[in-house]
């Protein structure tokens, strides 16, 4: 925990702090919106902390979230 | 050939707020008809929430999500999207199958009881957390799933 660990980058996972979640909603958009970056780019499962599977779902509901004009294509700091 | 099986879908249709605004009773009707018009069986039609657009779309910026729960074959989805399409009034729509372990009844339960509470957390029960349905095979998620329920309900306050 004292070396080694906290040269790497922080994961974003300390929110979670479990492995697995059973579901990730396309609706809980204050939860999505903290996996992507102000550009509204997403960021990776080394970031993330997610397993594959929930990486997957992660996808998926941030795509179908913006489709709906819940979350942005493109994030705030490109439009200007 | 067309498929017999009904199952449940959870569509989200994207309305004007304006529209909705006006008299949401006819959005109401012009959905339940729009259904009806493709024999597609309506589970639980209500208002999810109003919220600004991230972005625009037919130069509308505030939205009403309308959230519904169909029972009908899966090509009938395809059709109410065509026809969804081709509407003036429906921004976007997104049918999709709801989660593994949803369950309508215990959702329109839920629903109950955060409008007795709505005066306290108005934006909590319009945006729920994940949907954190604890499996058999993992039990570390049914400890988590609260303290995450409570995170997602803190933060929207």
């Amino acid at each position: 925990m004292k070396s080694g660990f906290n040269k790497r980058r922080r994961r974003l996972d300390p929110i979670l702090k479990k492995k697995t979640v059973a579901y990730i909603d396309y609706k809980a958009v204050k939860t999505l919106s903290r996996y992507v970056t102000p550009q509204g780019k997403m960021f990776g499962s080394k970031r993330t902390g997610f397993c594959s599977q929930n990486q997957r779902q992660l996808m998926i509901a941030i795509k179908r979230a913006r489709y709906l004009g819940l979350l942005p294509y493109i994030g705030t700091t490109l439009k200007d | 050939m067309e498929s017999q099986i009904k199952r449940l879908y959870e569509g989200m249709f994207v309305l004007p707020q304006s529209f909705v605004r006006e008299d949401q009773q006819a959005a109401f009707d012009m959905l339940q008809d729009l259904f009806k018009k493709f024999d597609v069986e309506v589970k639980h039609l209500n208002i999810w929430a109003e919220r600004s657009l991230a972005y625009e779309i037919n130069h509308v910026r505030e939205a009403t999500y309308i959230l519904t729960y169909i029972e009908c074959t899966p090509e009938k989805v395809a059709k109410v999207e065509r026809a969804v399409h081709i509407s003036d009034n429906i921004l976007r729509c997104l049918i999709v199958k709801p989660e593994p372990r949803f369950n309508l009844e215990e959702y329109a339960e839920s629903l109950i009881v955060v409008e007795e509470g709505i005066d306290e957390e108005p934006v909590a029960a319009a945006v729920p957390a994940v949907e954190v349905a604890a499996t058999a095979a993992i039990p570390a998620v049914e400890v988590a799933a609260p303290a995450l329920e409570k995170l997602d309900s803190e933060e929207v306050k």
